[in-house]
Parts: C-alpha cells; sequence; structure tokens
C-alpha cells in the first residue's frame, strides 16, 4: 500500500465533494422504438389509440407515426377501424354491441412502410360497480422534518360478482372551483377603459375540469370473494388552491384482465417523474404488442379493453389545514402608461370617486377566473 | 401472506406477533469445508477446495442512485439465508533462481437464495422488504494468474484475474422473475482485473514503488428512451445490468527517502512523497441521471479526479533497522 488508510481518509475528507459531471452513456441499443397505446372501453363518445415512436430521453417528446391503418377486431373476426383525426392519434366511435363480456379483441396496426403489428387478445371482462368513495385526512411528511404537507386521499371499495373481472384500474377526471382574486371593474383594452357589469360577464367563479395522468391499480383475484376495501387513490394536497372551496372526483374503475393487470402495476414504478428514476429498480417492461414479421423487434405500449363503471364523489369541507393559494401580488400605476402592452389589462380601482389614476392590476387570471382554463358554468352535479 | 400468490404489497394478509424472546424462525446447517494439497515436487504444487458457506445477513445494493447505496439485511421469517457452495483448483509453481512464486487458479461458485431487488421495487418506501425482493441463483467462476517477486533490488507481484458472475431469477409467479426470467450481470460482475505492484530500491536510502490497477467498469440500468401513453410519460430502461460504467484504472507512484543509517540515535525519520491518481483519471465512482425540467441528463460523479500529492515526513525510535 502507498498510502495507509489514515492519508486515504484525511484525503477523502478533502475530496468527498468529488467531481460531477455530464456523461453521456454509449447506448448501443434503438432509443427510438414504435409505441402503440390503445385502451378501449364500452364508454360512449369516441375511442382513441396512439401510436407514435419513443424518443431520446435527452429530448422527451411525442412523435406521432402517421399513416397507419388501425383496427380493433374481435375473435370472431368482425372489427372497427380507426381513422387519424390527428397526428399519431386514431379514433372511432364503436357500436354500443361490438364490445360483449367474453369476447377477446385485438389490435391491428399497419405502418406505412407495410410493418404489421399485432397485440395479443385480451378479453373483455364485465366489471362490478364502484360500491363506495370516501376521502380522508392525510398528512405527508417531506425531506425537511419540519414540513408536512397535508391533504386529502380518496378511497373506494367495489364489490362484485364471480363473474365479475377481479382486476381493477382506476382513473380520475377532478374538477374544481376557484374564485378570482380580485373583481373587476374596469378593463383597459389599449385605447379605452371598458366598465364591466359582473351581473353579465361573471368572471369571478370558475370550474376547471381535468383528466389526471395517475393512476391506480388493484386485484381481488387472491381474496376468497370479489370485494376491496379501502382501496388507497388519488392524493390531493394543500400545496395547490384546489381544496380552497369546493372539488369533486370522477372515478373510472375499469375491468383488467390478469394480463393487463400485471402490465399496468409495473408500469406505476416506470412513470418518468423524477420519483421513478431515483427511488425504484428500473427494469424494462414488456407489453402485448409484436410486429409480426419481427417478433424480436421491441414494441412499447399495451392493448387492452375494459368496462367501465363511474361513481363521483364531492368534496365541500371546510379544512383546518393552510392550503396554498394563487399568486396574485397587487400592482398600482399611476398612469395608463404604465401598464405595458399586453392588453387587456384588467383592474379594480383604489380610487373612491372613480376608475383612478391610481389604478390597481394583478395578472390577468387573478381578475377572471377563465384564464387559468376554467368555465364559468356551473356543473349540473355542482353542491349549492 | 396468501399462498402461491407471491410476495407483493398488496398480498399481505396477516401479521404474525412473537413474544419477547421467542425464536422467529430458525435456519442453519452444515458448512463442510475441505481443502487437499498434493506436493508435486520441492517447488511446485496443487492445490484442490471446497467449501459450503452460509451467510445470515446479506447486502442489496442499489447502483442507481447518485452515491450507490447498499443495505444490510438478516435473514428474518421470510427471507432465506444464502447459502454458497465453492470449487477451486489451483496450481502453484516456485522458481528458486529467479526469486519468483507464480499461481493459477480457477474457481466456480453458486450461490443459492441469492437476494436482488425485483423490478420497480421500491427503494425509499418500502416497509416490507420481503415484498421488494426476489431469492434466487447466482453463479461465479473465474481464474487468477498471479506472479510474485519477494526479493531482490526490484520485487512487487503481477496479478491477473478474468471473473463473471451472474444472476438468475425465474420464478413462475407473476412478478416474480428479473429481466424476463434470463440471466443477467450481478453488480459485482467485472470481468478484467489488473494489479501491478512494484518496488525498486535503489540504495538502502532511496526506494521508488508503483502500483497500477484496472478494473472493468460495474454492470448499471440505463434509460433508454421516453415513450407516452394516454398523456403520461414513461421510461424505457435497458434489460437489467445490461450496460457498464466506465472501466476503472489508476496509477500510483512513490518515493521513499530514508534518513542517514547511523546505528546509534534516537530517532530516525524517512521522506516519503507519493502521488495518487498519477494520470488524474477521472474514474466513475457512479454513473447516475436526473430530470431537469423535463430533460434527462446523465452525470458521473468521480472523486479523487486528478492527482493527490501528499509528501509526509515519518519518525521511529531507534534507527533505521528499528522495528
Amino acid at each position: 500500500m502507498l498510502l495507509n488508510k489514515g492519508t486515504l481518509y484525511a484525503l477523502f475528507l478533502v475530496l468527498a465533494t468529488g467531481c460531477v459531471e455530464p456523461f453521456e452513456p454509449d447506448i448501443q441499443e434503438s432509443n427510438e422504438v414504435m409505441v402503440i397505446d390503445g385502451r378501449i372501453t364500452d364508454q360512449p363518445g369516441i375511442q382513441t389509440i396512439s401510436i407514435s415512436i419513443s424518443s431520446p430521453y435527452k429530448q422527451p417528446r411525442f412523435r406521432p407515426v402517421s399513416g397507419c391503418v388501425v383496427r380493433v377486431e374481435d375473435d370472431e373476426g368482425s372489427g372497427v377501424t380507426f381513422l387519424e383525426n390527428a397526428e399519431g392519434i386514431y379514433q372511432s366511435e364503436l357500436e354500443p354491441d361490438f364490445l360483449a363480456v367474453g369476447k377477446a379483441y385485438k389490435l391491428q396496426v399497419i405502418t406505412p412502410e407495410d410493418q404489421v403489428y399485432e397485440s395479443d387478445y385480451d378479453v373483455f371482462l364485465a366489471c362490478a360497480p364502484i360500491d363506495q368513495l370516501s376521502y380522508r385526512l392525510e398528512v405527508q411528511g417531506t425531506s425537511d422534518p419540519d414540513v408536512n404537507y397535508y391533504g386529502i386521499r380518496f378511497y373506494l371499495d367495489t364489490k362484485g360478482s364471480g363473474e365479475d373481472a377481479r382486476n381493477y384500474l382506476w382513473t380520475f377526471e377532478e374538477t374544481w372551483e376557484y374564485v378570482s382574486y380580485y373583481n373587476i371593474q374596469y378593463i383597459w383594452d389599449g385605447s379605452d377603459f371598458l366598465d364591466f357589469t359582473p351581473q353579465l360577464h361573471g368572471k369571478k367563479i370558475c370550474y376547471l375540469t381535468e383528466l389526471l395522468e395517475n393512476y391506480q391499480v388493484g386485484s381481488s383475484s387472491l381474496l376468497g370473494s370479489n370485494e376491496i376495501r379501502q382501496q388507497p387513490l388519488h392524493f390531493v394536497s394543500n400545496q395547490t388552491p384546489r381544496l380552497q372551496e369546493q372539488y369533486s372526483l370522477l372515478v373510472a374503475q375499469h375491468s383488467l384482465s390478469p394480463e393487463a393487470f400485471l402490465y399496468w402495476d409495473k408500469m406505476r414504478a416506470q412513470s418518468g417523474d423524477a420519483g421513478g428514476l431515483f427511488e425504484t429498480q428500473p427494469s424494462r417492461t414488456s407489453g402485448n404488442i409484436s410486429n409480426v414479421s419481427q417478433p424480436l423487434e421491441k414494441v412499447l405500449g399495451y392493448f387492452f379493453v375494459s368496462q367501465v363503471k363511474e361513481k363521483r364523489i364531492t368534496v365541500s369541507e371546510d379544512f383546518d389545514f393552510p392550503i396554498v393559494g394563487f399568486d396574485c401580488p397587487l400592482d398600482t400605476a399611476s398612469s395608463v402608461e404604465d401598464f405595458g402592452i399586453n392588453y387587456p389589462y384588467i383592474m379594480y380601482s383604489l380610487s373612491l370617486i372613480g376608475r383612478g389614476p391610481p389604478y390597481a392590476y394583478s395578472y390577468k387570471e387573478c381578475h377572471d377566473c377563465t384564464y387559468r382554463g376554467g368555465v364559468t358554468t356551473k356543473p349540473d352535479y355542482w353542491d349549492e | 401472506m396468501g399462498m402461491g400468490s407471491g410476495r407483493r404489497p398488496g398480498n399481505v394478509t396477516d401479521t404474525l406477533t412473537f413474544s419477547s424472546g421467542q425464536g422467529v424462525k430458525h435456519y442453519g446447517g452444515p458448512e463442510p469445508r475441505i481443502s487437499l494439497t498434493y506436493l508435486m515436487g520441492s517447488n511446485n504444487s496443487v492445490k484442490i477446495s471446497y467449501n459450503r458457506v452460509r451467510q445470515y445477513i446479506f447486502m442489496l445494493s442499489n447502483t442507481i442512485a447518485i452515491s450507490p447505496t447498499d443495505q444490510w439485511k438478516l435473514s428474518d421469517y421470510h427471507l432465506k439465508p444464502p447459502f454458497v457452495d465453492q470449487f477451486s483448483l489451483g496450481y502453484y509453481q516456485d522458481i528458486p533462481g529467479a526469486g519468483l512464486n507464480t499461481s493459477a487458479e480457477i474457481y466456480y461458485k453458486q450461490i443459492k437464495d441469492v437476494v436482488d431487488y425485483k423490478d420497480g421495487a421500491d427503494f425509499v418506501n418500502n416497509p416490507y422488504t420481503e415484498t421488494q425482493v426476489l431469492q434466487g441463483e447466482q453463479e461465479a467462476y473465474g481464474l487468477e494468474f498471479m506472479i510474485r517477486k519477494s526479493s531482490g533490488k526490484l520485487n512487487g507481484w503481477l496479478a491477473y484475474s478474468y471473473s463473471r458472475s451472474e444472476m438468475l431469477f425465474n420464478g413462475t409467479l407473476p412478478g416474480e422473475n428479473i429481466n424476463g426470467g434470463l440471466s443477467y450481470p450481478s453488480n459485482y460482475d467485472r470481468p478484467h482485473g489488473l494489479n501491478l505492484v512494484t518496488n525498486y530500491k535503489v540504495s538502502r536510502r532511496l526506494s521508488f514503488s508503483g502500483t497500477l490497477e484496472y478494473m472493468t467498469g460495474r454492470p448499471v440500468t440505463y434509460p433508454i428512451s421516453i415513450y407516452y401513453q394516454n398523456g403520461a410519460e414513461y421510461m424505457d430502461y435497458s434489460n437489467r445490468n445490461q450496460y457498464r460504467i466506465p472501466d476503472y484504472f489508476r496509477m500510483d507512484l512513490s518515493v521513499n527517502l530514508e534518513g542517514n543509517l547511523k546505528k546509534r540515535k534516537l530517532a530516525h525519520s524517512f521522506w516519503m512523497l507519493s502521488i495518487y491518481n498519477l494520470t488524474g483519471r477521472k474514474n466513475a465512482y457512479s454513473v447516475f441521471f436526473r430530470n431537469e425540467d423535463g430533460n434527462i441528463n446523465g452525470y458521473k460523479l468521480s472523486i479523487f479526479g486528478r492527482p493527490v500529492i501528499t509528501l509526509s515526513w515519518n519518525f521511529k525510535f531507534g534507527n533505521y533497522a528499528s522495528e
């Protein structure tokens, strides 16, 4: 040994910070792989199959594959063709009797280069109804022991018959109400002040509906009866304004075949966020789609068919924990020149006798709630 | 756990409680060791050995983090102690005229019930370790050559090893295999290793020494691409441990200058000048990835990525020859 342990240790203390530099691993396989994402449900409306190419991890983006012939077929040979409505997005409406319990379905995609991709057959299974949705308060620790996040987590109970699927996938659509921070009194359109009549335009209260990317899976296949109790679902934290007013979650319960359950269970660990990257053992997940003439080609994605049962829960509780609001600093201007060029400015007046000066204004979205993406029409399921 | 259902967090069906001092689970078994040496002549011999060892504590290694984290785990109610059968055969030849000892050895190891993380195992929130790991088989084999010169002005040794280590987890229950049930390199599979240590004594007061170390980089699982399903982003990874971090290479050098050789004195001193990592190679300690504004960027962490020079003046009681 040229260096004894003590010396090494001292050196380590000096240099332990190490040196971090960008590193490009030499990857000897294609990072441009066919991705076929097909989920067919019995929900009324348009069904979508998306076809794309994966992108190098340094430049993630959706890279659609156009010009494919896309067809979903049942095990008796009758099928539905999906048409490309946007690049890489293939859509169709299904006849109400196309999906039948017990029948199996497969997806076929023929690319412009005449490559034929086919999925395995996936069985359409009956889905039990959602018995009950509930929520409970939850405290989540953070890396700072003095800081906790508060929020609510939703729970689900379901009970099915012996014929119903034993495996489930749950997806979520949330709707939440929010109130714009400031009233609107006048709108400066760049040359004039327009009077604003709240009764007429009402941009104070909005309702924003979004499909969530996260999902949950569960299974009763090991249990004596097809019954799941208190399945944890989506968590809503106090780090967004979502719980300030009323919040509503629509849960869609999908029936899954055992194979589809395994796939989606595994995929939950692969999602590309930071958590998936550093906190779980990475692995390759293969789906149920392959290239017919080149079975060794890697194909990403999955095709499955589900019956869907929905249930909604609405939360209008005043919570004790603090809830982060929108960032709405108020600024004042002594003349209209100070508004800049980002019209229309929406403001309310600080002057007792009229619209000012001085004028008070904030971000547009702090006055007019529709700028945050919501609509002012109250959903019919909303509590008063 | 439900019978025949695999250990998954959702499959926990019961909690067992044990009173103080009660044995939870007992493991054990014979650990035979056999070693035979056959002296073929006065300067050469053959050694054969076999041994079986049970390991009641083992290490779980997570190599995808910024700093590869290892976690020690005891065998418990669910996890059996891994056991290893090792066979080795060696040939040893001394060449007295040249002052050399040489050896060549081959070995084969088979480990049963070795433990590794499941695909998708959660390193952070895993109250039930047994639901995040699997037990499978590991096979390791290799050969080692060594040549040593322990006397003369120039002495030292040169060793080369070729060693492989592969894991196999091919359970039949859903989610009970790793890497699709195919074998993959273990975290310690570093095929080529070369070590050279030399000392050159110019005189009784001045000597030089140098070392050279080379090792194949550790296996690692790399992200390959990103894709989208139903609007959500997913990462596609390589097969388990399919790639390797860059190879390790290091060269050190030192000069030793002894004080005077007087026989009668209170203390003897010597100077030592060492240069660690002479070539300044930035050896990768780990390769990791960060999500920065939606882009995944790769980084390499190196420690001692430059020559490290130390000069030391050492004392001991007595004279040059004192122990």
